[in-house]
């Protein structure tokens, strides 16, 4: 069966959302190709099982494998299923994608995050380059999502605050843990800017969506309220008020099919029930996150695209982008606060909210060159209580423990202490190691190939994130923190994925141009975080949705000329 | 389609585990009783699983036990899961056969022979070797996640592990509808969606 509609868009998380979201309510029928279900509010509860046990919003990994390449010792490269290694590297398979089970720590990328060639040069054996907009050009556009998906916090000033067009967020802060409190002490004891985190979480109620109830399970976690700023429910789900936008739910796309003159006339995709089902538009958008939207568009072979869509320069899933950096966190035990402090320390359910940007940008101490930073945010530890358990099964020499011996150790982790962590976010610097390719072996359930992930990192981004990380440390020290770890590596996180199709004004060297039409293809755009040719040293969820608020702007133009 | 047939499927067994949840309490005062084996384990498997959680969480007067959070009937709700990782529940069956041969090899007799202290003897000695460490790791996962888990599932009574470590598991919680595995029904639907009144 298929049917004319003016938009179908492949994929509904952060990258399609907007898009959605404004083209339906300007009056063009749209159709929405979502590989998930759609998960109701009343779907999603605290069930550590459903949520974090079982792969309920990601797909089986027998079903649906994907291949990771990662680098050895001795520096080759080695291929394994995701179904083999238990490596699991999906995130958020639904309407609404990931973001449903973000967090939603939200930063804009700063002014010098677009001219990153420009302003801190090469790096040696790193594909470096700016963007082909400015600051200026998205700041409008990070202004909207505060608005229309609901930002809270408070825009304190500090040395690398971005520009803003508005004074401060449309939300207050959300209720602080009294540790904040002591945070920002510790950090001003060593000199350090800390400031509030702003989350996309609603602190107040609007029309349709309630406010945060402080659950104490929120990344990780659908929201139960709407608070959360998913794209189902702050954009997605609006969209359906217009009348103009039909959202098909566990349909796979597996092929863009042109019609010889560089044109896509259908997307072709499986239902629930595994029947090939087709539908025709007259201009497509693909958001289907980084890896997803490079395999459907290799995916997508013709006579006009032998190498895949918008492939013929090659381009398609190069420089691939993670989020670099690590983790760190020390415990708080009851035994060096008073009995009152420990007690408010404990209290579950608000927040942390705190994070330095303080060394967005520093000096190299050796060579006196200016490096890019990165950021870092404070948080409690996730309060998935079998997770924190499971964690306890090993004493300090690796050995197992069970038993009496286990239970005492188990009940003091959860009554005597409370771990505070922090995470390092670093510029993950593109290189050519770092790509997606389409598995030669390895299929899916439905027989089509399967995404190969090469994994490579650059060892800068390891530098920059041991910076920070000391940083890190030095904060939960003054803060009375006690054993305190970190770790700093060069393992891709799956949830802070881009690029793959960097936009640019060079065909030679990208896939899509500034406005993220596809350099090759007449009518075919792409939304998500794939068009970052660098990912700043934030969580990209913000720069997703503002992006494609901006590209929306862009095709409401183009569709109402009738282009 | 195919998770309809699952999810009948698998009520109907709950209902069966359900029943059978009771036997394990039973047995703590009268071993001579059968185990509820849920078509998925042999006696001798499930009496070695059965030890085996005691063994890993005891009823030793501190916190829950493996018996009072119905550790034993959740092992076998997991085994009777079609949707969970079939090589980790063969995982989980091997190892109990690795402990009835580890019992001939040690003690020239079999598990069930065994007096309950050398039972435990024998496990405390099986915890020092790779395999079995490795093993009675994923068991007490196994007790973990029957000691945290929502009482839906059939463990955790009256969330008795949640009291115990003052831990709050958050609401909403669970029901029969969204619950796992009935929740992933929405992965069979097919209805396009255009208005809120669907939701």
């Amino acid at each position: 069966m298929s049917k004319k509609y003016d938009v179908c868009i492949v994929g509904s998380g952060a990258g399609a959302g907007p898009v959605i979201y404004e083209l339906s309510k300007a009056g063009f029928k749209v159709a929405v190709l979502e590989k998930g279900p759609w998960y109701r509010t009343k779907d999603l509860t605290k069930d550590e099982i459903t949520a974090v046990r079982r792969s309920v919003y990601t797909p089986n990994l027998e079903d649906e494998p994907q291949v990771l390449e990662e680098q050895t010792e001795d520096g080759n490269w080695e291929a394994e299923s995701t179904f083999s290694s238990g490596n699991d590297f999906w995130n958020g398979s639904c309407v609404g994608g990931s973001s449903n089970f973000m967090s939603g720590y939200f930063f804009r990328m700063k002014p010098n995050d677009f001219q990153l060639h420009s302003k801190y040069g090469e790096i040696d054996g790193a594909n470096i380059v700016d963007w082909p907009i400015s600051y200026e050009d998205m700041e409008p556009w990070y202004t909207k999502v505060e608005e229309v998906v609901g930002i809270s916090g408070n825009a304190k000033a500090h040395r690398f605050k971005e520009p803003r067009s508005t004074e401060n967020f449309p939300y207050p802060p959300l209720v602080e843990n009294i540790i904040s409190e002591h945070l920002d002490k510790a950090s001003e004891r060593l000199g350090y800017e800390m400031i509030p985190t702003p989350r996309a979480i609603l602190s107040q109620p609007r029309e349709r969506r309630n406010a945060c109830y402080y659950s104490n399970y929120c990344g990780s976690y659908g929201c139960s309220s709407d608070a959360k700023g998913s794209a189902r429910v702050a954009l997605v789900r609006e969209a359906l008020l217009s009348g103009n936008c039909t959202v098909i739910p566990n349909a796979k796309v597996f092929h863009l099919e042109t019609d010889g003159n560089k044109k896509i006339v259908k997307a072709n995709y499986y239902d629930a029930a595994g029947t090939r089902q087709s539908i025709e538009a007259g201009t497509f958008i693909v958001a289907a996150q980084a890896v997803e939207t490079s395999r459907l568009l290799l995916m997508s072979k013709n006579k006009e695209f032998p190498n895949g869509l918008a492939n013929n320069q090659g381009q398609v899933g190069k420089n691939l982008l993670f989020s670099a950096g690590g983790v760190g966190g020390g415990y708080l035990y009851a035994r060096d606060f008073d009995k009152k402090t420990f007690e408010e320390f404990m209290r579950p359910g608000v927040f942390v909210n705190r994070s330095i940007h303080h060394f967005y940008e520093y000096e190299d101490e050796k060579s006196g060159k200016r490096i890019k930073g990165g950021a870092i945010d404070f948080l409690f530890e996730h309060a998935n209580s079998m997770t924190r358990a499971i964690k306890q099964k090993w004493d300090n020499r690796d050995h197992l423990l069970y038993g009496t011996t286990y239970k005492k150790h188990l009940s003091s982790y959860f009554k005597d202490l409370r771990k505070i962590k922090f995470e390092v976010f670093a510029d993950w610097t593109p290189t050519d190691q770092c790509y997606i390719q389409l598995d030669p072996k390895v299929k899916d359930k439905w027989g089509d190939p399967v995404a190969r992930i090469r994994t490579g990192y650059h060892p800068h981004d390891i530098e920059v994130g041991r910076y920070l990380a000391k940083k890190g440390e030095a904060v939960l020290k003054q803060l009375g923190a006690k054993d305190i770890a970190w770790s700093v590596s060069g393992d891709p996180p799956s949830n802070l994925q881009a690029g793959g199709c960097r936009f640019g004004t060079d065909p030679k060297n990208s896939v899509l141009d500034p406005n993220c039409k596809a350099h090759e293809v007449k009518n075919l755009y792409v939304t998500d975080g794939s068009f970052m040719p660098t990912g700043g040293s934030v969580t990209y969820t913000w720069t997703i949705y503002a992006n494609a608020f901006r590209v929306a702007a862009h095709l409401l133009e183009v569709l109402k000329r009738g282009n | 389609m195919i998770m309809q047939v699952g999810r009948r499927s698998f009520i109907r067994r709950i209902t069966f585990v359900a029943l059978g949840s009771q036997i394990p309490w039973v047995i703590s005062c009268h071993r001579e009783i059968s185990l509820n084996t849920g078509g998925v384990l042999t006696e001798k498997q499930a009496e070695i699983a059965d030890f085996t959680f005691d063994f890993l969480l005891p009823e030793d007067g501190f916190g829950p036990s493996a018996r009072s959070i119905r550790a034993y009937p959740y092992f076998i709700w997991v085994l009777q899961d079609p949707l969970y990782d079939p090589e980790q529940k063969e995982y989980y069956k091997k190892g109990l056969d690795w402990i009835e041969e580890y019992s001939n090899e040690e003690e020239g007799q079999p598990f069930h022979t065994l007096t309950k202290n050398k039972k435990k003897g024998l496990l405390q000695k099986a915890a020092k070797t790779g395999w079995g460490e490795s093993w009675l790791s994923s068991f007490l996962t196994i007790g973990i996640e029957a000691l945290l888990g929502d009482p839906i599932y059939q463990c955790n009574p009256e969330g008795q592990g949640w009291e115990w470590l003052q831990h709050n598991p958050g609401h909403p919680r669970p029901n029969k509808d969204n619950r796992y595995p009935a929740i992933l029904q929405r992965k069979a639907e097919r209805t396009p969606i255009t208005k809120l009144d669907q939701l």
